[in-house]
């Protein structure tokens, strides 16, 4: 969601919509969430050596995806992701996340707490994500408006 | 016993153009000058107004758009017509011109490089046809066929870094929600208009409608010839229900109709100064080349022949060598602006006023305007330059006096 | 028998810049049909002025001419130019005819102003030039010609019309003094084979001693007028 200046009005964004550099960070929505990769793309799995699996996942028809690949490696024992890695679709990689750090917050499910964006296109520019503090339970509704947001919210 | 007749007068008059030549060639230059800078200015500036219209008539909008008069207010999907078939009957009772319906709407692309918002156009592939030059103009693939194609703007494409055969995500809010969708990019417009060239995003209205949620069209693009838009426009209204309105392209443009409208106001007095400057420039010209001929009008006069047939000789003699020029100047400018009107010679010159022209929704073309009326135009010049210019030497005729003028060094 | 060219009492003051200057004051002088008359003086004697009156280019400030049995210093300057046309013929110090006309349209130039048929202007015009054995040069233009020939053009012009009187003032004056008297004798015998009126004006004597009749002038009057046996 946000005011779009050229456009003169608001547009209310779906989430592949979301893929747009954020806040002019190399973090977009899509990196973060999981759900687009789900929804749509085939995935294609095969082992890349004794630890870790090698998903290819390839987008389905019309797709709303502008990504011609993207591959995970996945941690065989905890079945974690340790790197997510976008190709263009003329199979140039575009931009890669690593994850680094997990903390389980119940058993056998994992939140990540550090992970980094690199835009493989300009060397050297990266985004770095790391969540120092955490609890468990529900979230008051308060927290996501703007102001929360800015400030902080506390529970 | 009679003095020189009007047929001898202008008969000397006229082997008087002849025989000084030099000085017909530079009065009829002048008037040829005067007459291809009156031509062009004017051609030009209509030139500049055509273009516009039919840049936003054939590119960017419609000859008349027919939609919903909260639609024109809001340009929102949310403002759409569901079904478009009152405006149909409309069209119908106004003699059915051809027309194409369109949904507009807010979006973003993504490419795998670049996000960019932009308006999208869902058409009808075939009858778009009818109505605008874009499915014409495309510089590389082809016009949309079904849905899940999308055609884009080759500068547009540029930007997003997008090519022939990949796929482009089209995302939108409206009446149903965030919805996108992966369209393959088909074809890439090349029209010479920046806001097409630039911006242009069209894509199948069956798939605008998915992604909106609106079952019919936000509007109706219907065509009507070039200056005719007001008139069919009217006449829509006219059949039209309330809530339903059509509205000619010239209403549509907003802040440039305004820019153009002035300009054409502009253009009056510095017409008038071009005019003025002809008239300056023949005046002195005939000024020179009538006080050269003291001696030669005092032995005319001393032979016999009255004031007032040597002013109409002066005067005469002025008259043909503008007319000569006039008709130069016709030919010179007329070819001129043929060439121009048919040539883009004219847009890389005004490209380098940069964003200005390109906002009033044209760059790289330019084409002059071909009308009768800058003859008259030029006409009038020419006869306000040579009135002026022709008082002087026919007033000095008048009261030259023959011994005075034999004294003359 | 009425004369020719009659002036009485003929007065002419110019006024320049507030300056007024006398240049003739009371001029009596009569030309008979089929005289050949030399006008003298020095210079600013008054000769071109009077020429000038007498032709009815310009009006006295006080006095009368009558030219042919009209009356010319009371009527305006349309009457005097149709009266130039028909009536008089001019020959000029220098610059006599128009520089873009070949000789033979100059020699036509006054017929041509008359309204007569191309034919007859034609075919007058080249006798004229024949008459002053200028006929070779009918297609030169002035700056062409010697001045010479150039006067004698101007001569022809004027017999080409036929009119009534020739004023010829100082014709010879830029010429040298044989050509100069060579322009009196074509003059001269014009006057004689075909009984033209001349009226002449020269401030060379040498011309005066083959000239019958001399009216002397000198500031603004006559002083002396002698007609040789
Ligand atoms: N337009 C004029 N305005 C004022 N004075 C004039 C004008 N024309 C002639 N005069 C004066 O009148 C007098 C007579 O001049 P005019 O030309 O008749 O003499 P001229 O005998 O022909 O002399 P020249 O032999 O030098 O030709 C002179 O004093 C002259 O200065
Ligand atoms: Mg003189």
């Amino acid at each position: 969601m946000g005011l779009q200046p050229r456009l003169g009005r608001v547009l209310r964004l779906p989430p592949s919509g979301r893929n747009s550099r954020f806040l002019g960070s190399d973090v977009s929505y899509a990196d973060l969430s999981g759900r687009d990769l789900e929804d749509y793309y085939q995935p294609q799995a095969r082992d890349a050596d004794e630890n870790t699996i090698l998903l290819e996942l390839t987008p389905k028809p019309r797709a709303p995806t502008p990504w011609g690949k993207v591959t995970l490696t996945v941690e065989k024992k905890r079945v974690l992701p340790q790197k997510i890695v976008y190709y263009d679709q003329r199979g140039n990689p575009v931009k890669e996340v690593v994850i680094s750090g997990f903390a389980e917050y119940a058993p056998g499910r994992y939140l990540i707490t550090a992970s980094e964006v690199r835009d493989l296109l300009n060397q050297g520019w990266r985004t770095r994500f790391e969540v120092s503090d955490w609890k468990v339970g529900p979230v008051p509704d308060g927290c996501f408006s703007q102001s929360a947001l800015e400030r902080g919210c506390r529970y | 016993m009679k003095g020189a007749t009007a047929m001898t007068t202008a008969r000397l008059a006229w082997r008087n153009v002849w025989r000084h030549r030099q000085r017909t060639y530079l009065l009829a230059a002048v008037v040829a000058y005067a007459s291809v800078a009156t031509i062009f200015y004017w051609s030009m500036i209509d030139g500049y107004k055509l273009s516009v219209l039919e840049a936003h008539a054939r590119y960017v909008l419609a000859p008349v758009t027919v939609a919903r008069t909260a639609w024109f207010a809001d340009p929102d999907p949310e403002n759409g017509m569901s079904d478009t078939d009152q405006a149909l009957a409309a069209l119908t009772s106004a003699g059915s011109p051809p027309y194409a319906p369109r949904l507009r709407f807010a979006g973003l692309l993504t490419s795998p490089y670049l996000s960019e918002t932009a308006f999208l156009r869902g058409v009808d592939p075939v009858a778009e046809a009818a109505v605008s030059r874009v499915p014409a103009r495309i510089g590389k693939g082809r016009w949309l066929a079904a849905p899940g194609e999308v055609v884009l703007g080759y500068k547009l494409a540029e930007r997003l870094d997008v090519r022939l055969g990949e796929r482009l995500v089209v995302s939108t809010a409206a009446l149903a929600g965030p919805r996108s969708l992966g369209l393959e990019v088909v074809g890439l417009v090349h029209a010479r208009v920046s806001t097409v060239d630039d911006f242009g995003v069209y894509l199948h209205i069956d798939d605008a409608r998915y992604l909106t949620g609106l079952t019919g069209a936000t509007h109706l693009a219907v065509n009507a010839p070039l200056g005719h838009e007001q008139t069919l426009a009217r006449r829509l209204a006219k059949e039209l229900p309330a809530g339903l309105t059509a509205k000619p392209v010239w209403d549509l443009v907003g802040p440039i109709k305004t820019d153009v409208e002035a300009g054409k106001k502009l253009s009056l007095p510095i017409g008038l100064l071009l005019a003025l400057f002809a008239a300056l420039a023949v005046t002195s010209t005939l000024i020179v080349s009538v006080l050269e001929r003291t001696r030669e009008f005092g032995v005319i006069l001393a032979l016999g022949m009255d004031n007032a047939s040597l002013g109409w000789m002066i005067v005469l003699e002025a008259a043909f060598a503008t007319a000569v020029g006039w008709l130069l100047g016709l030919l010179l400018g007329y070819g001129l602006i043929y060439y121009t009107s048919t040539h883009n010679v004219l847009g890389p010159f005004f490209q380098l006023s940069g964003e200005v022209w390109s906002e009033a929704g044209l760059t790289e073309e330019f084409y002059t305007h071909l009308s009768p009326l800058y003859a008259f135009y030029s006409l009038i010049t020419v006869i306000v330059s040579a009135l002026a210019a022709f008082f002087f030497p026919a007033l000095r005729a008048r009261r030259l006096q023959a011994a005075a003028a034999l004294r003359w060094e | 028998m009425n004369a020719l060219v009659e002036a009485r009492n003929l007065h002419k003051v110019y006024k320049a810049d507030g300056v007024e200057t006398p240049a003739l004051r009371g001029v009596d002088l009569t030309v008979q049909a089929g005289e050949f008359t030399a006008i003298a003086g020095p210079s600013g004697s008054g000769k071109s002025t009077l020429l000038h009156l007498l032709g009815g280019l310009d009006r006295p400030t006080d006095g009368e001419v009558w030219l042919d049995g009209q009356r010319l210093d009371d009527k305006n300057a349309v009457e005097r130019a149709r009266i130039r046309l028909w009536k008089v013929g001019f020959v000029f110090q220098a610059y006599n005819l128009i520089p873009v006309l070949t000789a033979l349209e100059n020699a036509a130039f006054v017929l041509e102003l008359r309204g007569r048929p191309p034919a007859e202007r034609r075919q007058r015009a080249l006798a004229a030039l024949a008459e002053l054995e200028m006929g070779g040069y009918a297609e030169r233009r002035p700056n062409q010609l010697s001045g010479g020939q150039q006067q004698r053009v101007a001569v022809a012009r004027a017999l080409a019309a036929e009119p009534a009187v020739i004023f010829a003032d100082e014709p010879t004056a830029n010429l040298d003094s044989k050509t100069g008297l060579a322009l009196i004798e074509y003059m001269k015998r014009l006057n004689r084979e075909k009984g033209l009126t001349f009226v002449f004006s020269t401030h060379d004597p040498r011309l005066l001693e083959h000239v019958r009749r001399v009216v002397r002038l000198e500031d603004g009057r006559v002083i002396s007028e002698e007609v040789a046996g």
